[in-house]
């Protein structure tokens, strides 16, 4: 460890007057507008700011990657008293790229080259500067273990790794030449909260060692963890920039503030309209789902997605289901709608089993939200003629399509309604896009919705809007939602009960508020703590981490072999946790966890 | 192990295709009735034959029909025209399965064997050796412009390959070989217009050799032309995906050179596509290859299946069809084992 430290050098940016413009069709756009910064050695600087604020274009000109259709760029870049702007493409190649700056993308899983290996796609920047293929190797093994990753990883191919441990080869690959900046784009979204807090103190391991860094994100809340300056972003400029204590204790700009006040904390109490009943909308009773995986010649064995769920939602009542990917939670969502059939046990909806003879009369009460506001609708269609289709398959009356279609685009905020009804979706940002994605759900009055993820791919500062206009209409409209979630936070936020599923199955269950102040499960527990908190205080201490150890050594959790498989079958201990799945018990009134402990 | 697993499934698969396709051209020439018809003219034209010699011999008439007749039945039950077709033709799939293709009715081989093996194998490498340089050409050519093309998008060379290659996907082979004839053979006099060896052939053997590449320029340069525009357009398109993935920034911003980028993390990662569509397109230019070697007198598999179906001799149908069905089902294996070697993610199912 101490001779990597020694290997690190020190180093310093400034940005004087940064300007990028881009060609478009329409004239020129100015992502980047007069922005100047600068980064001691060895600190981190934050750049908190929306999609198309022009965040990464920053990166991408302080490594020289921007796209073909800039038309305007300059400032000063200066490296360590260096002008590295004016050095020739070749030699800013040979010289700085990757050697000196080098660069963290966003978005794990196509960072790597699919047809390579690990080891070589880390070493080849050191092979290509004439370095030996042993002596590199050898050092990044060192870094391998360094991010946490073991050996064998080096010979292994990308489809063979998780999301997370990608994302540790990347930052692995990012340290090979040991740069003295690391540009970390958006290093953990699309992670989950317990990798996501991993890959975190990661980095804090990493900046400890002196390393500067400029760490790009949408969400506020992570700088506190790492970043010792905060820059704001909006429109192409820094609309604020200082300490990150000043940043976050008093914050100059109306932005900055919403940003902060949209951080979902667990210490505010919420303030839901409550308008559930005791009547209940839908009940799943011992629901079991296979997958078929194929494995070898012609055998194939079922992997169990969701095991002996059983839960009921209450009519106008918000059930969270919080988990992480592979969970089951979408499983269930999908069993919800008639979409799955389960291997075993029923679902009842509105006092009568499901089954697929009446599916159209089904389609026409229960609806879905989904995740991708971009991918959910059809980019072909006037929104017209999104919000018109169900009324078409249901036969609704020609004659009521535009009044219902009015109506529903005011539910949903999108007003004044003929603005938007010959628009197509690409003419809307993310959040009209989902407010659409909420009409279409809205338009043949279901009364159950399934609600898959609606708000993560939507920008900070819109999700408390999204969310605040579920929370209005479920009152206005009686209406029952099952939030799907891997974010506790907003599940608290927006729902009357938590489920929390852990491998298929439910492991707590009650209240919101509740769960959140008094979680009993071990693995709530670290959900809880995983979930970032804006604080200055985050920088000087790591993050808790979901792990083997947040569990009694003798619990089945304990013994996972891996992230997705539980191990039923290491039988040494002899613990009825290990014979036997916990049941959900009453531990208090309407507050139920599945853990003999 | 499970390497050689999917290699074993996948060559089953496709003795199963191989199987189906012929159990398909029997039933058709079977259920049609055309095989019945091919076999009644055949023996009609047989005892047309004997009668005239017999009716030297025999002057009784009665005698005569009665002898004729006889003979009939004799070759009815030769041919196995007493039984439908459905109890006559699998027999002759599985004969062909254990490669015994049988003897040919009226063709021969150019040494006079009757024997469909003989007939076949005497064309194949003829076939072979204008479909492969042919391919090999066009992939060439294909895989350097499409890669330039790809580089510079919009450029006038991008825009000219596009129209090219949208002209030369439209163009039938058989057209452009006679304007081609017309061209090089007729008006410029400098190649040859038909057949593989001038009359007579050279003795020398390098010569020899000499003289068989002329006669082969033009179907070669034919089959070239109308595919290398549309493969060219292919891998300009699969290297333009592929370069809009993130690792190829990533490999940008590691500083590799600008040949490095493209060789390891564009085209290599392009290739499992790539090679497909060739060798795809290779099984595909068989078919192509019949009006090709018509045009040219080319006496290769894709002649002999057009003298066949004029001679409508079935056995030779038949074995062409398996013949040609079995260089597709190899060829695909090929492709199967290239592909396990060029993409890890397909190696660990």
């Amino acid at each position: 460890m101490s001779k990597k430290t020694n290997k690190t050098k020190k180093y310093s940016l400034v940005v004087k007057n940064l300007n990028v413009n881009y060609k478009v069709a329409k004239g020129s756009i100015n992502a980047v507008n007069n922005v100047s910064f600068q980064i001691k050695p060895g600190e981190a600087l934050g750049i908190v700011g929306e999609s198309g604020c022009g965040k990464t274009t920053i990166a991408l000109s302080l490594i020289r990657l921007l796209p073909r259709n800039v038309s305007k760029l300059n400032g000063n870049i200066t490296l360590n008293d260096k002008k590295i702007n004016k050095l020739s493409d070749d030699t800013f190649r040979k010289t700085i790229k990757w050697k000196q700056i080098s660069m963290v993308f966003q978005g794990a899983m196509n960072s790597l080259n699919p047809v390579l290996r690990i080891g070589d796609q880390i070493i080849e920047p050191l092979v290509n500067t004439g370095e030996s293929k042993s002596i590199a190797k050898k050092s990044a093994l060192e870094l391998l273990d360094l991010v946490g990753l073991s050996k064998e990883t080096y010979s292994k191919y990308p489809h063979e790794l998780s999301g997370g441990m990608k994302q540790r080869v990347i930052i692995a690959m990012s340290m090979i030449h040991h740069p003295g900046l690391i540009i970390l784009d958006e290093p953990t979204s699309a992670l989950d909260v317990s990798v996501q807090a991993q890959i975190m103190n990661l980095l804090k391991s990493l900046k400890l060692q002196g390393i500067s860094m400029i760490f790009i994100t949408h969400d506020i809340a992570l700088t506190s963890d790492l970043c010792d300056n905060l820059a704001v972003m909006k429109d192409g400029k820094f609309i604020e920039y200082d300490s990150l204590v000043n940043v976050l204790n008093n914050p100059q700009h109306n932005f900055t503030k919403q940003l902060i006040q949209s951080v979902p904390s667990l210490s505010v109490s919420t303030t839901r309209k409550i308008s559930s009943t005791k009547k209940e909308i839908l009940d799943f009773k011992n629901i079991k789902v296979d997958f078929i995986v194929r494995k070898g010649l012609l055998s194939s064995e079922p992997f169990t997605a969701v095991s002996d769920v059983s839960l009921k939602i209450n009519q106008g009542e918000t059930l969270a289901l919080v988990g992480e990917s592979g969970s089951g939670k979408t499983t269930l969502g999908r069993v919800a709608l008639n979409l799955i059939e389960p291997v075993t046990g029923r679902v009842k909806f509105q006092g009568s089993f499901l089954n697929n003879s009446d599916d159209f009369s089904f389609r026409k009460k229960a609806q879905a939200i989904f995740q991708d506001p971009y991918s959910s609708i059809n980019s072909f269609m006037t929104i017209y003629q999104i919000l018109e289709e169900p009324l078409i398959i249901h036969n609704i009356d020609k004659s009521l399509h535009l009044e219902k279609i009015n109506l529903v685009l005011k539910d949903v905020n999108l007003t004044p309604t003929k603005d938007y009804l010959n628009k197509y979706p690409h003419m809307l940002s993310g959040g009209q896009r989902q407010r659409v994605g909420i009409a279409r759900a809205l338009i043949l009055d279901s009364k159950f919705i399934v609600a898959d993820e609606p708000v993560s791919m939507i920008d900070a500062s819109s999700r408390l809007e999204i969310l605040g206009l579920l929370n209005n209409l479920q009152f206005t409209k009686n209406l029952s939602f099952l939030y799907i979630t891997h974010d506790i936070a907003t599940a608290r936020q927006f729902s009357d009960r938590i489920a929390v599923m852990f491998f298929g199955r439910i492991v707590e269950l009650g209240k919101s508020n509740e769960i959140v102040k008094n979680p009993l499960h071990p693995y709530t527990r670290s959900l809880i703590e995983a979930i970032p908190t804006l604080d200055p205080d985050n920088l000087s201490k790591m993050r808790k981490v979901i792990s083997r150890e947040n569990f009694h050594p003798q619990c089945t959790f304990h013994n996972k072999k891996s992230n997705r498989v539980m191990d039923y079958h290491l039988n040494n201990i002899s613990h009825k946790c290990r014979k036997k799945h916990p049941k959900l018990n009453e531990i208090k009134k309407n507050h139920f966890v599945a853990c003999h402990l | 192990m499970s390497l050689l697993q999917t290699l074993i499934v996948r060559g089953l698969s496709l003795l199963v295709v191989l199987i189906t396709v012929l159990f398909l051209s029997v039933i058709v020439l079977g259920a049609t009735g055309y095989s019945d018809r091919l076999l009644t003219a055949t023996v009609s034209e047989e005892l047309r034959g004997l009668r005239q010699s017999l009716s030297q011999n025999i002057r009784d008439p009665n005698e005569l029909e009665q002898v004729i007749e006889d003979r009939r039945e004799q070759l009815i039950e030769f041919y196995g025209l007493d039984r439908p077709w459905y109890y006559r033709l699998p027999d002759m799939v599985f004969r062909i399965l254990t490669l015994d293709l049988g003897e040919a009715r009226t063709l021969r081989s150019f040494t006079g064997s009757n024997r469909v093996s003989d007939i076949v194998l005497e064309r194949l490498p003829n076939t072979v050796l204008l479909i492969t340089s042919a391919t090999i050409i066009t992939s060439i050519i294909g895989l350097y412009v499409g890669v330039k093309i790809a580089t510079q998008v919009g450029s006038r060379l991008e825009r000219s390959v596009s129209y090219f290659s949208a002209i030369s996907y439209a163009l039938p082979a058989w057209w452009l070989g006679i304007i081609f004839i017309i061209l090089f053979a007729f008006q410029l006099r400098i190649l040859p217009s038909s057949g593989m060896f001038s009359v007579p052939p050279p003795t020398e053997p390098f010569a020899r050799f000499l003289d068989r590449l002329v006669h082969a320029i033009l179907p070669i340069f034919t089959l070239v032309i109308v595919s290398v525009g549309s493969w060219s357009y292919a891998v300009r398109t699969m290297v333009l995906n592929i370069s809009q993935e993130d690792f190829v920034n990533v490999a940008r911003a590691k500083g590799l050179p600008e040949n490095l980028v493209m060789r390891r993390h564009i085209i290599r990662v392009a290739a499992p596509p790539i090679v497909t569509s060739l060798i795809l397109g290779l099984t595909g230019s068989l078919g192509g290859a019949i009006l090709t070697e018509t045009v040219f007198g080319w006496p290769g598999m894709g002649r002999l299946y057009y003298e066949a179906i004029l001679a409508a001799d079935e056995s030779v149908i038949v074995a062409l069809t398996f013949m040609f069905t079995l260089l597709y089902v190899i060829a695909r294996f090929i492709l199967e084992i290239l592909y396990v070697v060029l993409d890890p993610r397909v190696r660990y199912k």
